[in-house]
């Protein structure tokens, strides 16, 4: 079975055709990603109207250069599976109209898939990972710990109750001066910093459960910056390196007792900050060494894609099924 | 008229929110202005108790920029921290800042339209470690008798603070 994958949930217009046969085996035939980073970068953060308006321009060649490179054209297509939440709702409404005039001319099946669904799913498309397994997703808008039961089965063992830890990095940043996205540079900064020069506090969430905070530690570092003003300020790649860990920390910590109370043999590390260098070197240290195998996807499943979201769709159509004709796009969906 | 609290710690941050959030009948503007990690979402997150929603509800919505809830009355989460600049048409701002809801808006400065608009500023500042200075600003009538009401709610609670304990 042909699927066509569309995603637009944030900034990225995206495109992949996946063959597939069984649930959670596919084969990636091609995966197109637009990134609009040039487009946001004077604004230092994602402008929903420019995004969206970006993504009309974008969605139908990203779609065509899909189609080229698998191969195939649209009228092998045999289901789409496009992301309906969660995100920037005038950016999803623009993958998912496309999506369904395209199921409709075709005449195939279409799935609105979620788009969390499709960071968990991730390492399938590279591993083969037994079920159930612990995903970790981190990304910009998302930090949260799944427990994979079945395709279509997650259970969210914790989330975070403030900021994503992605946003956090991207908030560091702004104040550190450093631009925006903030995860690159951070990670680049901290390679030569003192994790230690600072310590920040690992906050810890009351109640039962894995949850995660994000949003003290964004003030502890604004406090640091003020109190040190002007004439002797921390050098960066310090504070960096001393931000980063104690992020780690407060994801590592949560993850871990998750793995060992669920007894899982796997986890997963998804999402676009699962590229930052020092949240893998510790993950896998520290998992490896209790028996656990991690895995993370490369880079371009890592950050978002539409091949996870043909994925997160294909069990649902290799069983034959379809979402109404009026599926609606949901900018607060969750797993 | 004006307004200022001093708040110890996340905690009276929240307190504050929900004090507010509980006299609130739908329709107003908070509109919340603050550097990075002084507490605006941790302001809105006792707004929201005070809405009968669940404080764990309020996440940021940097992200998602405008984020829905529905308590006591609607609350509209809206986060203009990712817009340099953006107007009321946009985003449809308008119809969640002109609802029978409540609309708690992080960076309100950013609206372009933000002196014409009457609400209840919310200016929080640090003042050093975890303490933060909240000056509350009413903008128009309706918003003039939120705050003496709210006054009158911290004189309450001072005095049977007081009663309990002498």
């Amino acid at each position: 079975m042909l699927i066509l994958g569309i995603e637009s949930s944030c900034d990225d217009a995206a495109a992949a055709v996946l063959e597939t046969a069984t649930p959670g085996k596919a084969v990636v035939r091609s995966s197109v990603v637009a990134n609009q980073e040039i487009v946001h970068k004077r604004f230092g953060g994602v402008v929903p109207e420019l995004a969206s308006r970006y993504h009309v321009r974008t969605i139908s060649p990203v779609i065509e250069a899909a189609l080229e490179i698998a191969g195939c054209s649209l009228s092998d297509i045999d289901g789409i599976a496009v992301t309906r939440g969660p995100g920037l709702v005038g950016s999803l409404l623009v993958g998912l109209m496309c999506a369904k005039g395209l199921a409709q001319t075709l005449d195939r099946p279409l799935v609105g898939v979620n788009h969390i669904e499709g960071h968990v799913l991730a390492p399938l498309l590279e591993h083969e990972v037994a079920i159930p397994y612990l995903a970790l997703v981190v990304s910009g808008g998302h930090s949260a710990i799944f427990l994979t039961e079945d395709f279509g089965k997650y259970r969210r063992l914790g989330s975070t109750r403030d900021d994503a830890a992605g946003e956090a990095f991207d908030k560091v940043a702004k104040m550190m001066g450093l631009g925006y996205p903030g995860g690159r540079v951070i990670d680049e900064l901290a390679r030569t910093g003192d994790r230690k020069k600072f310590n920040f506090p690992r906050a810890k969430v009351r109640g039962n459960g894995f949850d995660m905070s994000f949003s003290g530690i964004k003030t502890a570092v604004a406090l640091t910056l003020g109190r040190c003003g002007n004439g002797n300020a921390p050098a960066p790649s310090d504070l960096a390196a001393s931000f980063q860990e104690a992020v780690v920390d407060m994801l590592l910590k949560p993850t871990m007792e998750a793995a060992r109370r669920y007894g899982v043999k796997t986890i997963a590390l998804t999402g676009g900050v699962a590229a930052n260098s020092r949240l893998r070197e510790r993950l896998t240290a520290e998992a490896e060494n209790e028996g656990f195998r991690v895995i993370a996807p490369s880079l371009k499943y890592c950050t978002d894609n539409a091949a996870m979201i043909a994925l997160a769709g294909s069990y649902r159509l290799l069983k034959g099924e379809r979402d109404a004709d009026d599926i609606d796009a949901q900018a607060a969906l969750s797993l | 008229m004006k307004l200022i609290v001093y708040s110890r710690a996340p905690r009276d941050t929240k307190n504050l929110g929900r004090r507010l959030g509980s006299l609130l009948k739908g329709g107003e503007i908070i509109a919340l202005t603050g550097d990075l990690g002084a507490g605006k979402t941790c302001f809105v997150k006792g707004l929201a108790k005070g809405l009968s929603l669940p404080e764990q509800d309020i996440l940021s919505p940097t992200f998602i920029i405008i984020q829905e809830h529905f308590g006591r009355l609607p609350l509209y989460h809206i986060d203009l921290y990712r817009l340099d600049e953006i107007g009321l048409e946009e985003l449809g701002l308008r119809d969640y800042l002109f609802s029978s809801g409540v609309s708690a808006v992080e960076w309100f400065e950013r609206l372009r339209e933000a002196d014409e608009l009457n609400c209840l500023e919310v200016k929080i500042g640090f003042e050093g470690g975890s303490v933060r200075r909240i000056e509350l600003n009413a903008r128009g009538d309706t918003y003039v008798r939120i705050l003496h009401d709210l006054e009158r709610c911290f004189l309450v609670a001072r005095s049977e603070q007081g009663e309990a304990s002498s």
